[in-house]
């Protein structure tokens, strides 16, 4: 970071269905699969990215821009300035409000996070699932991932009986 | 004229026709499709005498057109590849050989996104694919290995495989991709893990990858349990060879599975959600069999090699994990039943599970003797990468006490021992339980006064200074009287535990229950027996309880060895 020119490299990210975005490197630096590429120098101005539309892509960037350090480009003041602990607080509510989305678009957070490999988006959004799975029963597992039940109901039986003590 | 006539081509030279009649068909007839377009009609119109041979072949050779291609281009839905057991072959032609896609357990994903996480490649299980047309074409192995058109694929569990080439169609999307749900599941505590399985098909594949299985079972999720504790139950069956081992949970009736073990076995010690069984047999060499009670699979691990020098030897096994290495580590200590010296020679074997290598040699001087398990000491503890045993003195002339606890370390394969609390005051011969308490070594045995007093200590490593070594504090925890009779022997079992507030009790077999009215120490006030609560019926021919259970999905078929040559599912078909 320190060889790099500090603050406003621009970096244009494509989506599939032909929208651009223009982000600050820094921004784009949060996903890891970004920042390899730029390090390996595989990315001059545009990098394509293949799977997201631009929907889910502006979302991202939303939580990239909101996410990224301020310590980088602005200086190593501004993350003084601002208590930590009250900055935090902030962002756990952002992220709350965030990840208030319907089903599909959350799913399809859950895996430009993954492919894009930004940590924090993807603790975020995994971890709603995680919540469902662990206090909800499989009815409501299957119906907020919308999973479908492809089991044989005597199939089920069997496999709910050989995961007995799972159910006690 | 005669130059003329040398040059002119043949109209079938003999090389060409020879290797048209090798080349697969689709490569040298033209597809029927741009025959059939309306683009064209000269060629139908003036056909050559060769064209019109091969119209009438075209037909019957070329592959038929795929009607789901023509609504749906990006996605393509496979056959079903999913054989009952391995040795159900899926047959799959190949066609073009370009690298695009690979197909993982239950998903056929572009290779590109492999690419950018190289550590998500698992070893086993890959197959190489390119989609050439809509077809699944031309499976490479994960090496690089090019292999021949027609081959088998052998697929090491049930899936359905759905091949998604470029964008995925609306319905296919929701279906999330079985690496993502793994790493959702990763966090989750084995419980809910299991119960997962239900959810659906694609949802039971995921769990059931057994790579997924290994990482689960040495994930933050799964050994930051609570331990859990295990009533095991044997009857005999057939002519008495055989016993039918039930494991328990226990707060439940029915069992979490029935093993088949030779009688001799019993449960020797629980190592997170493996349990190891063992022979009795004083020699040490037969097969420890290891067992997950979740899957219900069992595995004889190797045989210890015989020692030479020590031929009255006892042993002590004892089964380790160490979590930063994600390894489980079979010990046998042996050292001799007993010795007039101060220090004896402890000979260790290791075995690491699963490492083709067998068993390695270790020994150390050890001030006491490691107690074997046959007169029902405690089982070894397994706390955070280290096994504790209980140590009694080499000679046992004069006195038969506790005199220390042995720490083997299961990364380092490193043995000390430490001493035990001050002015213990047990019975002479009983034999202490040792279990984990909140993470922490707990020592409990009865100690003779005016009345007899059960107590518990809690070991606490201290940074003391005393040779930049750590030593152990002592913490008396909890005492409870004992009312009864005052016979403590190691012919006497007894067992002692912690749950849900509450200390429980075993003698004999009856179970009692004190409630703990707090955790502060609570020296010499006594706490009356409150009732006895429940008594455990020896209907049944053998029950032992076994604490420090964390129940994993690992199976412990994953260390079996040799790794079986097929178990790479490909195979050429003549």
């Amino acid at each position: 970071m320190a060889t790099r020119e500090a603050g406003k490299k621009m970096i244009m990210l494509k989506s599939p269905d032909g929208m651009e975005f223009e982000v600050e490197e820094a921004v784009a630096m949060e996903s890891q699969t970004i920042r390899k590429m730029i390090e390996d120098d595989c990315a001059d101005t545009a990098i394509l990215i293949p799977n997201i539309n631009s929907k889910i892509l502006s979302r991202v960037i939303e939580y990239c821009n909101k996410h990224v350090p301020t310590t980088g480009a602005t200086g190593a003041a501004a993350s003084d300035t601002v208590a930590p602990a009250a900055l935090a607080e902030d962002l756990k509510i952002w992220d709350a409000e965030f990840i208030k989305v319907n089903r599909a678009t959350r799913f399809n957070l859950i895996q430009a996070a993954s492919y894009l490999n930004i940590k924090g988006l993807l603790d975020l959004t995994s971890q709603t699932t995680i919540d469902t799975i662990s206090d909800n029963s499989l009815e409501e597992i299957r119906s907020f991932l919308s999973t479908k039940n492809d089991y044989l109901p005597e199939e089920e039986q069997t496999i709910r009986r050989e995961n007995q003590w799972a159910f006690q | 004229m005669h130059k003329e006539k040398e040059i002119r081509p043949l109209p079938f030279p003999p090389g060409q026709a020879h290797l048209a009649d090798l080349a697969p068909p689709h490569q040298v007839l033209p597809s029927p499709v741009p025959q059939a377009h309306p683009t064209a009609p000269a060629v139908a119109a003036a056909p050559s005498r060769r064209q019109r041979r091969e119209r009438i072949r075209a037909p019957r050779l070329s592959p038929p057109p795929d009607p789901p291609l023509a609504d749906a281009p990006n996605t393509v839905r496979l056959t079903p590849l999913r054989p009952p057991d391995t040795s159900r072959p899926a047959v799959v032609s190949a066609k073009a050989f370009s690298i695009r896609y690979i197909l993982h357990a239950d998903a056929l994903e572009p290779k590109a996104t492999y690419d950018a996480f190289p550590r998500r490649l698992p070893p086993r299980y890959l197959v190489v694919v390119s989609i050439d047309a809509g077809r699944l074409c031309a499976p490479v192995h994960s090496m690089g290995l090019l292999v021949p058109p027609r081959m088998r694929i052998y697929l090491p569990w049930d899936f359905d495989v759905y091949a998604t080439a470029g964008r995925p169609r609306p319905s296919e999307a929701e279906e999330i991709p079985s690496y993502m749900l793994q790493e959702i599941l990763m966090k989750l505590p084995t419980k809910d893990v299991a119960r997962c399985c239900c959810v659906s098909r694609h949802w039971r594949s995921a769990v059931r990858d057994p790579t997924f299985r290994k990482l689960h079972a040495a994930s933050p999720a799964a050994l930051s349990a609570e331990p859990e504790f295990l009533r095991l139950s044997g009857v005999p069956c057939g002519l008495g060879q055989i016993v039918k081992a039930s494991v328990f949970r226990l707060s439940s009736d029915k069992p979490m599975c029935t093993v088949a073990i030779p009688e001799r076995y019993f449960l020797h010690n629980i190592c997170n959600g493996l349990v190891c069984f063992l022979d009795r047999d004083r020699k040490g060499q037969t097969p420890v069999l290891v067992c997950n009670p979740v899957t219900g699979e069992t595995l004889a691990l190797p045989e210890a090699p015989p020692l030479s020098n020590m031929d009255n030897a006892y042993h002590l096994f004892a089964l380790g994990f160490s979590p930063p290495t994600n390894e489980h580590k079979l010990f046998r200590l042996s050292f001799p039943s007993y010795s007039y010296s101060f220090e004896e020679r402890v000979e260790v074997g290791v075995y690491t599970l699963g490492d083709a290598r067998g068993w390695r040699k270790h020994s150390f001087l050890s001030p006491f003797s490691p107690s074997s398990r046959r007169n029902n000491t405690s089982a070894p503890v397994l706390i955070d990468g280290k096994l504790h045993m209980i140590t009694r003195p080499w000679n046992r002339v004069h006195t038969y006490r506790p005199t220390g606890v042995l720490v083997v370390d299961v990364r380092a394969e490193t043995c000390r021992t430490y001493p035990l609390p001050n002015g213990l005051g047990t019975f002479p011969d009983e034999n202490p339980v040792t279990f984990e308490l909140k993470g922490q070594l707990c020592f409990a045995a009865h100690v003779r006064g005016r009345s007899t007093v059960l107590r518990f200590w809690v070991m606490a490593m201290e940074n003391k200074e005393l040779d930049g070594k750590k030593e152990p504090h002592w913490d008396l925890r909890y005492s409870f009287c004992v009312k009864g009779e005052h016979r403590f022997t190691t012919r006497n079992p007894w067992n002692a535990w912690f749950e849900h507030e509450t200390l429980w009790y075993t003698r004999y077999d009856t179970l009692h229950m004190y409630p703990k009215r707090s955790s502060v120490p609570d020296h010499g006030r006594l706490l009356q027996r409150c009732k006895q609560l429940q008594r455990i019926a020896p209907r049944e021919w053998e029950w032992s309880i076994h604490r420090g259970y964390r129940p994993t999905l690992l199976s412990p078929r994953i260390f079996e060895l040799p790794p079986p040559q097929d178990e790479i599912m490909m195979d050429v078909c003549s």
